[in-house]
């Protein structure tokens, strides 16, 4: 069985995954960072900060409720992965705003803007950030941005006389609505970068699929219409030979597929010889083969082998469907103009516009020889015979 | 070539071993009047017809007779009557193909071809043009592209080159913005072209222009 290649990503238990969900935890992880920076900063706080406070049982009640309340934001935030949840925005962004409220009772007016006696400032950072995280919309996010911005400056700016400090305040206050707005753009762009990375992973595993599966009819499609003129009752002696010897080079095909090995490199072939090798495989057809002006035509062995292949598509195409009494293989060409071949059978034809070309055609041929530059026209009409031009031009491939 | 449905019958003789051939062949056709049919070309050059067109198979072996007219022998033997000859055949190699235009032959028809088109070729040889098949097309592309037919005009060239890949007259004719009808009137010149190149050139220069080993064409004029 030969698998589709895996598309690349990291998910050593070491590093985060390059997905959404792991776009949320890294997200997370900088805000339980953050956070967890805010509750160092509230033990250094608690030490230097609470000799000083004008009622330390509030400023340790509160300490202890913000380092409480962090705790089980951290909790949920971790088991579930992610960070959007507007209930514990709603939670956090309360303490916040009643540490704001609460400050100016248990500190002095001197040390409202001082990181270890008024420490609501760096608490309600964290929170907007956290609003600017969780909250899906700009305007939820604003509000609740506004709001522990406000409970942050009014009772600061009430009680702080100094221009000096009240320009300290003001500032702080346009800093806690400039963190909430970077975070709300840092993650919205790690999660749409998340999406986009799903989004493309998906897409190439689509593309692997498909790709697998075209392996799988390439191989078979041939193979099909050889198995079912073998198992007709009574077969013409010569086609009879001639599919024998195609079977046999369909079960080489297979073999070479299932382990996995490359079919041999023939080397440097004509593109007279590639496509008299394919067509002399179907002799059974009333075929003429013009390769005249072909013979000093270069081919690669990269190219002669899809060619090769896609000549043989199109004449079993015909053996099957055409009912032809006149089937012409045609090439010509030289190195510098490029070169085409054409396969026209004088059968029943179809119309291209009410019967789309089938999975050899379609993809067979088409798909098969475009990594090569070789353009696959096709032209038929009901009663008329079918035509498909194979056609390579230098410039174009350059 | 210049037939269509109301062409009148014209006389043919057919000389073929095959009995099928000789004697079905009249009841399969409405177009050509086959007036005498023959096993061998002795017979029937001891007869010697009036007919307009004369079908020649180029395989008269089939009985197991061993030493009479056949091939291109049979063809320059029937042509140099002088008849029109039209090849019917199985036969698909060009060197054999062309060894009997070269012999004289007017043109050249496949067994597997329908009815029609034996009957449109017996017409336009008896009218006196030159009929190939698709492999002698891609001859004369050939020879063309060698640079031994210089006077193919640049429509003729185009015509030539959709009938050397298979194409009919009507699918030409669409390609290039001309009828159908006109389509036939410039192979018609190209194969007349290409019948005055091989009554006018030796067999070893032919073998030399087709790319044909040294003797392809002498073994079978």
């Amino acid at each position: 069985m030969v698998h589709a290649p895996q598309p690349p990503m990291t998910t050593t238990r070491s590093r985060v995954p390059t997905t959404a969900a792991g776009c949320e935890i890294a997200i997370v992880l900088v805000f339980l960072g953050v956070r967890l920076l805010n509750v160092v900063q509230l033990v250094i706080a608690a030490i230097w900060g609470l000799p000083l406070s004008t009622r330390p049982w509030l400023d340790a009640t509160c300490m202890a409720v913000f380092a409480l309340t962090s705790l089980y934001i951290g909790v949920v935030v971790v088991r579930r992965g992610q960070y959007r949840d507007w209930r514990l925005v709603v939670m956090d962004g309360s303490v916040a705003c009643a540490i704001a409220l609460l400050q100016a009772d248990f500190t002095r007016p001197a040390d409202r803007i001082n990181s270890w006696g008024g420490w609501a400032f760096p608490v309600a950072i964290t929170a907007a950030s956290g609003a600017g995280i969780a909250l899906r919309k700009v305007s939820t996010t604003t509000l609740a941005t506004a709001a522990i911005s406000a409970c942050y400056l009014t009772p600061t700016l009430l009680a702080t006389h100094n221009p000096s400090q009240r320009l300290t305040v003001i500032v702080n206050g346009l800093a806690i609505g400039a963190f909430a707005a970077v975070s709300l753009v840092v993650a919205r762009f790690l999660r749409r970068l998340g999406a986009d990375s799903d989004a493309a992973r998906a897409w190439a595993a689509e593309a692997a699929r498909s790709a697998e599966l075209d392996r799988h009819r390439l191989l078979l499609h041939d193979q099909e219409t050889v198995l079912r003129l073998l198992s007709e009752p009574v077969l013409d002696a010569t086609l009879a030979r001639l599919l024998q010897k195609q079977a046999a080079s369909g079960a080489s095909q297979i073999r070479s597929f299932l382990t996995g090995d490359g079919m041999p490199d023939t080397g440097e072939a004509t593109l007279a010889a590639t496509v008299r090798r394919a067509a002399l495989q179907f002799t059974d057809l009333p075929m003429t083969i013009s390769t005249d002006l072909a013979d000093e035509v270069p081919l690669s062995a990269e190219t002669a082998a899809p060619l090769g292949q896609a000549i043989v598509t199109l004449l079993h195409n015909v053996r099957r469907h055409a009912a032809a009494t006149s089937v012409v293989v045609h090439a010509a060409g030289d190195v510098d103009d490029g070169w085409e071949v054409s396969v026209h059978d004088n059968g029943c034809g179809f119309d291209p516009a009410t019967t789309p070309p089938g999975f050899g055609l379609g993809t067979q041929v088409h798909r098969a020889l475009a990594p090569h530059h070789i353009e696959a026209h096709l032209s038929a009409a009901a009663g008329d015979g079918t035509l498909v031009i194979l056609r390579f031009s230098p410039a174009e491939a350059a | 070539m210049t037939t269509d449905g109301d062409s009148p019958s014209i006389r043919v003789a057919a000389i073929d071993d095959d009995t099928l051939i000789r004697e079905g062949l009249g009841r399969l056709t409405s177009t050509l009047e086959i007036v005498a049919s023959y096993a061998t070309a002795e017979a029937f050059l001891h007869d010697r017809p009036d007919v307009d067109v004369v079908l020649l198979d180029l395989n008269l072996a089939g009985t197991g007779r061993t030493g009479g007219l056949q091939g291109g022998a049979a063809v320059a033997a029937v042509a140099g009557v002088p008849y029109r000859v039209l090849i019917y055949t199985n036969e698909r190699r060009r060197q054999v193909l062309v060894g009997c235009l070269a012999a004289g032959a007017r043109g050249i028809v496949h067994k597997a071809e329908p009815m029609a088109a034996l009957e449109a070729a017996a017409h336009a040889v008896a009218g006196g043009e030159v009929v190939i098949t698709d492999a002698i097309a891609g001859l004369v592309e050939l020879v063309n592209h060698r640079g031994q037919l210089p006077t193919l005009t640049p429509r003729e060239r185009d015509v030539l080159r959709g009938r050397a890949r298979g194409e009919s007259f009507s699918s030409i004719g669409a390609r290039l913005y001309i009828s159908p009808k006109t389509a036939q009137e410039y192979m018609t010149s190209v194969t007349g072209k290409f019948g005055d190149y091989l009554r006018s050139h030796s067999p070893a220069d032919l073998e030399r222009h087709l790319g044909f080993a040294p003797g392809d064409l002498l073994d079978w004029t």
